[in-house]
């Protein structure tokens, strides 16, 4: 059964609870992928899809005590982020301080900069002014999954949690035990990656 | 002064994220209020933002999400028949 639109929680929790089995398949439909994201940026794309596997299993067994004070999808999010960061305290987190970086800020070539510290090369006008007119090219998808692919572990869990889910500073602190001030280093260096990607696919059509 | 490296490479980000103090705030909104290019920099920063923020989700691969549910929905029958008897 498809929906032409979303139904809303209070339905679709009514047919989980009766126990109608086209229910659990629109609801996996629906979250499933976000879900495994979210566990991805967190605990790495090795782990993540068990771990939803586990979520999954622990909303069914917590599912009649959900007064639905949340949305449904906070709730699912909440169990998974909760099930990967068990496992990343178990696994003591060898995170790769070198997530940090070597050294120089190297965040933009400096050649775009003169001495003086204005533009050498000033940002050119870019085509697309969109979201919708960037993520229309079937190149520019590949683009960018390859420049996200190609991030350090923890750059990509910030840049994830923050502007793909839109998490909170703070709560992205607690979620991955990062100071502030080094989730806003994580997030410059990551989002300066993707920008130097989208300026060069402007500028060039490839990446 | 703010130059345009150190906007470009310190504050772009935490600005569009509302992480500066208010002071460096002001530092940035009076470099913006004077430079083109830093302008356009900005909103071109903002629009990375707003990709990522809409990416396509990765699909869910058919055969997955069917065996999971299926998964489910028994432990969900099993769950229900334990709790009546």
């Amino acid at each position: 059964m498809t929906h032409q639109k979303p139904e809303d929680d209070a339905a679709l929790l009514a047919r989980l609870r009766s126990g109608e089995k086209a229910a659990f398949e629109d609801m996996v439909r629906r979250h499933h992928g976000a879900l495994v994201r979210a566990a991805a940026a967190i605990i790495g794309d090795t782990q993540a899809e068990e771990v939803v596997q586990e979520a999954w299993l622990a909303a069914i067994r917590h599912l009649p005590g959900f007064e639905g004070r949340s949305t449904l999808k906070t709730w699912l999010f909440s169990i998974v982020i909760n099930e990967a960061r068990g496992r990343l305290r178990k696994a003591k987190r060898e995170i790769l301080m070198d997530d940090y970086d070597t050294g120089n800020a190297g965040l933009f070539d400096p050649d775009r900069f003169l001495g003086d510290g204005h533009w050498a090369r000033e940002p050119t006008l870019w085509h697309d002014q969109s979201p919708e007119a960037l993520l229309s090219h079937e190149d520019f998808l590949r683009c960018l999954e390859k420049v996200l692919d190609l991030l350090p572990e923890l750059q990509r869990s910030v840049l994830t949690l923050r502007d793909y889910q839109g998490m909170e500073v703070e709560t992205i602190c607690n979620i991955l035990s990062v100071s502030a001030s080094n989730i806003r280093v994580l997030l410059h260096r990551a989002r300066a990656k993707v920008y130097a990607m989208v300026d060069h696919f402007e500028e060039t059509g490839t990446c | 002064m703010l130059t345009c490296r150190e906007l470009a490479q310190s504050r772009a980000s935490d600005y569009l994220d509302d992480q500066l103090r208010w002071r460096q705030r002001i530092g940035v909104r009076f470099h913006l209020l004077i430079c083109d290019h830093c302008r356009r920099f900005v909103r071109q920063l903002e629009l990375v933002r707003r990709v990522l923020a809409r990416q396509p989700e990765p699909p869910a691969a058919a055969a997955d999400v069917t065996a999971l549910a299926e998964q489910l929905y028994h432990q969900h029958q099993r769950q229900a028949g334990q709790r009546h008897n």
